[in-house]
């Protein structure tokens, strides 16, 4: 690229700052603008709803045989329903099928909190065995996974700590707080409407109380 | 199988709250492309790729393995968004969005000065290529990333920042109609190569990075018996290999269109030249704005008939027909003395008797959704017909409603007593209370209607009726004229006065076709579209806000700025509806023990109640009384109607939870009714009973509930704002949304579930 090649771009990244800076010198493409923020909002929504499986590592167990991951989501642990995810391969990397997958939650002195048994069909994803299990005291806990199949045999151990749930107003905050944009979308379209019907001279509200009142025949 | 095939075979979940957002989209697109074949195959492969890359075990592997992972973004950024962009959807789905969003709402919006500056500002070429950049940069971080694969809800929000980002960037690119870019070509190769340049470089750091960035991939990685590091550098290899294949022939592509000194296609101002047309003067005329995506050859655009349930293909015929109407209240009340057999002589547990479920979790749920959804379709098919037309048959009455009964006072009261009641008696958990309820009501219409002409058991005494009628307000249908001309040249005004030639009565509500405003009053019984000789009346959708706000003449309602009865009713329907849901959460059982303090709690209950409804209602009263300067009765009239919306979203967020949560009840009683009967078991099956004590709560339900009322608030506010209404209204409004978020939220008691 020659010198007057780069020239010419620096001027046209002048001239187009000059254009942000100055926004009523020349318009250009509102209606397109406008149509990709309906698709963007629209796609995104297509994107947001995509579906998280398996969730954070927790711990990796070499075992005889295979290898042994536990996975759980949300990560930390907190109070509430939590899913527990295993994935067991054996040394050929292939993932072991059948195998009876144990997940207990006992306390640090010992104490069975719950159990329950992950099974391939509670997962998304078909190589993982899944279990949701409700987590009801806010203290380090024992996670342990035991995986018994005529090739493959052991368990892994992970000790965490079980954070209190946040109230359950904070769970749906966003669904709360999701008046804010809407307020905010109407807010502006009701400026909009305002500033285009005072160049018109009228009023796009309501004339107060008493002007209708006095209009009764 | 083995459960790598399993995986492989396993390979797509259709998951319904993927598709319906997808399924809109393509329907926008679907109904506004204009475009040509090629563009459009873009579009839809691009949504193809899109199902692909969040749909299918990508996704789910995606958390195993780092390649697979990168695999999907690539698919996101590199495939679907520069497919998406090709098919020049903006304007497509612009343009397939209905007529009233368009040019009503979004047409102001968009024209508006700042709201273009904005759209600039986003759309500069600095401004995309920086956005692109950034969201790789930052989603790739290790922190950014492990957040984003340890919680569902960051992934999520990464994914929507990717897919953003690149429609940004190739937008740039491919100009797709009616916007063009600022930059010229050779500008805009410039801006393709140095996002390649990043691209490499990222793509190098992953690749030669030595150890593995991402801790998380590490372990699943290993755990899956690949080697970490493999894992990381096929996935650069793939992010590398995948851009220079896209980037490159696109910045190809525009050299050589730079080369022909032409753009892939003919400039806007080059297309209307050749056809001749006029450019469109866009200006700030929202109208006109909207009127500028016109496709281009096309003729003038027409303005589009309203659409008339009335006129649809079967549906529509069902409605139009009197007979049918009839069937369908006769059928309702012969339900009704199902109910009431079995409420009389049935088990007496709420949750297995018909009485006891079918009118308070299926009926009021179902009529609530359809208010919302499609207008007061229970009072059309109300079985109360049924005993007003014996009555008006036996007696012929002649004698109209005597003045204290045609305002709302009377109206109002039933409305208080029968809230009362029901929290006092528990209507819901009692099937014989609910049997002698439905007895009294049909009573009642034939009394009424024996003694009065018109249909005064429904204007001024039925309380559901009240409720449906004031709700029916923010419904979208209304029964009206479909062209006002031909009213205007009618003379015979048989809408109101009825047509004894055809044998149709004229509107029992007074109702007056030409100049009735909004739904309050009537009871889309139909009469007068039986009865014009035109067929000019539709059940036509409409949004008109102004129902909500025009307080002046209305026909059958008179000057509603001066009606205080109409506005306290307004005002109990709207408070009601907050009494009515927080009484069944554990909260109010332990504030009635605790005032009970060993009395008799029956009727402190019932004094609760009443004062929970009465109180708020006085004061807002009072507070309108409070302005010196202006008509008082106005301003009171103005701000109840701003509250219905508050009001209809509570009422459906509370019969909807207990339809959602306990609809299969209704199978359960039905079976058990039939048993009874002695239908064979084997033929009917046993009650699955488990459905009324221990069903589980959809995860959608309070979300769908939150955003209920939070489109309630806003519509309120709307509402207050164009009214020109004092604080007091906006802090009302606020403080019920506060209530109503407050009330679901709370562990709810359900109906219909055993005890």
């Amino acid at each position: 690229m020659n010198n007057r090649a780069i020239m010419h771009l620096m001027i046209r990244w002048a001239r187009s700052l000059w254009s942000i800076m100055c926004p009523g010198a020349r318009r250009v493409g509102t209606p397109g603008a406008a149509a990709l923020a309906i698709l963007a909002v629209s796609l995104m929504w297509c994107v947001a709803e995509a579906r998280a499986d398996g969730g954070s590592v927790l711990g990796v167990q070499q075992l005889e045989g295979g290898r042994l991951t536990l996975l759980a989501s949300p990560v930390p642990l907190s109070v509430g329903p939590v899913e527990f995810s295993v994935l067991v391969v054996d040394d050929d990397g292939a993932a072991a099928e059948d195998v009876a997958v144990l997940v207990e939650v006992t306390s640090q002195d010992g104490s069975l909190w719950d159990t329950a048994i992950a099974t391939r069909g509670d997962s998304q994803n078909p190589l993982l065995a899944s279990a949701i299990m409700e987590l009801r005291h806010a203290e380090l806990s024992i996670i342990t996974v035991r995986v018994d199949s005529p090739r493959l045999k052991g368990a892994l151990s992970v000790t965490l700590p079980v954070q209190p749930s946040a109230p359950l107003w904070t769970q749906y905050l966003p669904w709360i707080l999701l008046v804010l944009p809407m307020a905010f979308i109407v807010g502006c379209r009701e400026i909009a409407v305002a500033r285009s019907s005072r160049r018109a001279g009228q009023s796009g509200r309501l004339p107060r109380a008493p002007s209708l009142v006095s209009a009764r025949p | 199988m083995s459960l790598q095939t399993l995986a492989v075979a396993d390979w797509i979940k259709l998951d319904p709250w993927l598709l319906l957002p997808m399924v809109v989209v393509a329907w926008l697109y679907h109904r506004g492309a204009r475009s040509g074949r090629g563009s459009r195959s873009c579009f839809w492969l691009g949504l193809l790729v899109l199902l692909i890359a969040l749909s299918t075990q990508i996704d789910a592997m995606g958390h195993l393995l780092l390649w697979v992972h990168m695999a999907q973004h690539v698919l996101l950024v590199f495939v679907a968004a520069p497919l998406l962009v090709l098919g020049a959807p903006g304007m497509a789905c612009f343009r397939g969005l209905p007529a009233f969003i368009r040019k009503d709402f979004l047409g102001p919006l968009l024209a508006d000065r700042w709201a273009r500056v904005g759209w600039r500002i986003l759309l500069h070429p600095v401004t995309t290529w920086l956005v692109f950049v950034a969201t790789t940069w930052g989603w790739h971080t290790p922190a950014a990333y492990q957040l984003a694969i340890s919680d569902p809800l960051w992934h999520r929000l990464e994914h929507v920042c990717f897919l953003g980002g690149a429609v940004l960037f190739w937008w740039q690119v491919f100009e797709p109609w009616p916007w063009k870019s600022r930059w010229t070509k050779g500008a805009r190769i410039a801006y393709l190569l140095a996002a390649d340049i990043q691209n490499t470089v990222f793509c190098a750091i992953l690749a030669f990075a030595g150890t593995s960035i991402y801790g998380s991939y590490a372990a699943t990685a290993w755990g899956l018996g690949w080697d970490p590091a493999r894992d990381q550098r096929l996935a650069a290899g793939i992010m590398w290999f995948v851009g220079q294949l896209v980037i490159l022939p696109a910045a190809v592509w525009l050299l050589l269109g730079a080369l022909k000194g032409r753009a892939g296609k003919p400039s806007l101002a080059a297309e209307r030249e050749r056809q001749s047309l006029p450019l469109p003067q866009l200006g700030s005329d929202p109208r006109r704005l909207a009127g500028a995506v016109q496709p281009l050859g096309t003729q003038p655009h027409r303005a589009a008939r309203p659409l008339d349930l009335l006129r649809l293909p079967v549906l529509g015929a069902c409605f139009r027909s009197r007979s049918a109407r009839l069937t369908l209240r006769w059928l309702l009340a012969i339900c009704a003395l199902l109910l009431v057999i079995d409420g009389l002589w049935g088990p007496e547990v709420g949750p297995e008797n018909l009485a006891g479920t079918i009118p308070w979790t299926h009926w009021r749920g179902i009529t609530a959704v359809l208010l919302l959804l499609v207008g007061n379709v229970a009072c059309m098919v109300c079985p109360m017909m049924a005993p007003r037309a014996l009555g008006k048959w036996l007696f012929q009455p002649a004698r109209a409603a005597p003045r204290w009964l045609k305002g709302k006072w009377v109206a109002g009261a039933i409305l208080v007593a029968w809230l009362v009641a029901y929290e006092m008696f528990d209507f819901w958990s009692s099937p014989w209370a609910t049997a002698w309820v439905i007895i009294t009501y049909f009573a009642l219409a034939f009394v009424i209607d024996s003694l009065f002409s018109g249909a005064t058991f429904c204007r001024a005494v039925c309380p559901i009726g009240q409720y449906q009628m004031v709700l029916s307000l923010v419904s979208p249908t209304q029964v009206m004229a479909r062209e006002a001309s031909v009213c205007a040249a009618c003379s015979t005004h048989d809408c109101i006065r009825g047509n004894p030639a055809r044998g149709t009565p004229g509107c029992g509500l007074d109702l007056f076709m030409p100049q009735k405003i909004g739904n309050l009053d009537c009871t889309n019984c139909l009469d007068c579209v039986d009865s014009c000789p035109s067929g000019n009346v539709g059940w036509i959708v409409t949004s008109r806000a102004s129902n909500l706000m025009d307080v002046s003449l209305r026909s059958g309602v008179g000057f509603l700025a001066q009606r205080i009865d109409m506005a306290v009713l307004l005002l109990l329907v709207t408070i009601g509806a907050f009494v009515n849901a927080a009484a069944m959460t554990p909260q109010w059982f332990e504030f009635l023990g605790w005032l009970a303090q060993g009395t008799a709690s029956l009727w402190l209950e019932g004094a609760a109640v009443l004062v929970m409804l009465v109180v708020p209602t006085a004061a807002l009263v009072m507070t309108s009384k409070l302005r010196r300067v202006g008509d008082s009765r106005q301003v009171l009239v103005r701000g109840a109607l701003t509250l219905v919306p508050m009001g209809a979203a509570m009422w459906v967020d509370h019969f909807g939870f207990h339809l959602t949560s306990a609809w299969k009840t209704g199978l359960a009683v039905v079976q058990r009714a039939l048993l009874d009967l002695g239908a064979s078991g084997k033929w009917v099956g046993e009650p699955d009973w488990i459905a009324s004590c221990c069903a589980q709560i959809p995860d959608w339900l309070k979300p769908a509930e939150l955003v209920l009322l939070d489109v309630g608030l806003v519509a309120s506010l709307w509402l207050v704002w164009r009214s020109r209404l004092s604080a007091i209204w906006w802090i009302a409004a606020i403080g019920l949304f506060a209530a109503g978020v407050w009330i679901v939220l709370q562990p709810m008691e359900m109906r219909g579930n055993l005890p």
